[in-house]
């Protein structure tokens, strides 16, 4: 063996070396932005779950001071319900979503048009600064998780992760829209 | 031999510059960099006596609790929506302590409509840790009892000052909300400051390398030993490694010392913008 072949061999030893290393250091960089992206993902749930637990409050306290509102209230509550009996999809989550936000946007423009007592009372002001600060949380979430995802599937698309994220068998996550 | 050398070595260097380049990733949005200080009037409400009373304000109350309390009143958003500015800007910024993310962030958007007539919209961004004492609707009372009252009549120091004696009032009592983040000193400051600051750190430590270097060559070519200088080398080389684990700042160092080694032609040169003619314009 002359020392060319020495070479050539260091060489391919090398490059070989180099190519796994690179490999796992893609994949795993791929997985560990997937796991970011799912943990932004229940970062929403958690704060839906945080805005679902304030409307009972909502509805007792609006109950007792309206008279014709009902429709409103039974329509919030059974999408409360609808809410909690949801399995997990992200397209029935936002259609229930959707529909919860437009009731309750209807609650409170008809409780500031015909009911100044409610609306100026610190009760029902504290109960809608905590929705609608949770409603912020919600959609500060979807940026996050939305921003994660992005991450995520640019890293799975452009060139190294491409390659990789298919021997692996990677799939891009949805964005979330709407809700 | 040299020959069949020569090419493999630049074979390696192309590859290792090309994957340096290709991680390139552009910038996803632009937020404005900390100025330093904890009020940052960029819409130019207070006079500066307001400002500094602010700052001395909100200085003092992170002496007494370490709750970090930051005001940024600014006329352009950067085309978010205020929520989403004052959020991407206090995550953006890490305004509070990381222990027990003791951060607020008064956010005040000014609109000037004409000369006579203004309007404007403010957020209390409430970090992780202070939610318990400050919840959305205690914000929502003070923002509306003491500060909108003062800013609806222009009085922004007032409303800010009135706002934030408010918020303490609040949080100031609740041992919770204290960062337990202690002042350190000797070398663990330095380690800490090397960890802030790797860029920094690399430069001192490239430079010195570069230097080393240098000196090897220097007594190589004298015919001397060139043991001292090598040993200063590795000296560094280990110092780097201790100041900071991560090895950051050694691979800046060591990308310093290359770099001030092999000079980069060209790298001052002005850049376009990117910008592009459709063929406009006129000749003779």
């Amino acid at each position: 063996m002359n020392r060319n072949q020495i070479t050539c061999i260091v060489l391919l030893a090398l490059v070989l070396t180099g190519l796994g290393a690179f490999t796992i250091l893609t994949y795993n960089g791929l997985v560990s932005s997937k796991l970011a992206a799912d943990n932004k993902w229940a970062a929403i749930q958690v704060q839906y779950e945080r805005k679902i637990e304030l409307i009972p409050q909502l509805v007792d306290l609006v109950e007792n001071y309206t008279e014709y509102e009902e429709d409103t209230l039974t329509a919030i509550t059974e999408l409360r319900t609808q809410w909690l009996n949801l399995n997990g999809s992200p397209t029935e989550q936002a259609n229930v979503s959707t529909q919860l936000n437009l009731a309750l946007n209807t609650l409170f423009v008809a409780i500031s048009e015909n009911y100044p007592t409610l609306y100026a009372s610190t009760l029902y002001q504290e109960l809608f600064d905590e929705i609608t600060g949770t409603e912020n949380r919600i959609t500060m979430a979807k940026l996050d998780y939305n921003d994660a995802v992005t991450a995520y599937n640019t890293a799975l698309q452009t060139f190294p992760g491409s390659v990789i994220g298919g021997m692996f068998g990677l799939e891009t996550m949805p964005l979330y829209l709407g809700g | 031999m040299e020959s069949y050398r020569q090419p493999a070595y630049l074979l390696i260097l192309a590859v290792l510059a090309l994957s340096v380049t290709l991680n390139v990733v552009p910038e996803a949005y632009s937020l404005p960099e900390p100025s330093g200080y904890m009020i940052n009037d960029w819409a130019y409400l207070l006079t500066w006596e307001e400002d500094d009373s602010l700052e001395g304000l909100c200085r003092a109350i992170e002496e007494d609790t370490t709750v970090e309390v930051y005001v940024v009143t600014t006329t352009d958003l950067e085309g978010y929506d205020l929520s989403e500015y004052s959020y991407r800007l206090f995550n953006d910024w890490g305004i509070g302590k990381a222990d027990v993310n003791n951060g607020l962030l008064l956010a005040f958007h000014y609109v000037d409509i004409n000369s006579t007539h203004f309007s404007y919209e403010f957020r209390i961004e409430v970090g992780r840790g202070l939610e318990g004492v400050i919840t959305d609707s205690e914000a929502g009372r003070i923002g509306r009892d003491n500060m909108s009252t003062w800013f609806d009549w222009a009085y922004f120091y007032d409303g800010f000052y009135e706002g934030i004696l408010e918020l303490y009032n609040k949080f100031k009592d609740d041992p919770s909300v204290v960062s337990s983040e202690g002042t350190i000193i000797g070398f663990a400051a330095l380690q800490a400051w090397a960890y802030a600051n790797p860029l920094l750190a690399g430069v001192f430590i490239g430079v010195g390398l570069w230097f080393a270097g240098a000196m090897t060559q220097v007594a190589l070519l004298r015919g001397r030993i060139a043991a001292v200088p090598l040993v200063f080398m590795a000296g560094l080389v280990l110092f780097a490694w201790w100041l900071d684990g991560s090895l950051l700042v050694l691979f800046y160092s060591i990308a310093i010392a290359i770099g001030a080694t092999v000079t980069v032609r060209g790298a001052g040169r002005v850049r376009g913008g990117g910008g592009r003619t459709e063929g406009g314009g006129w000749r003779t």
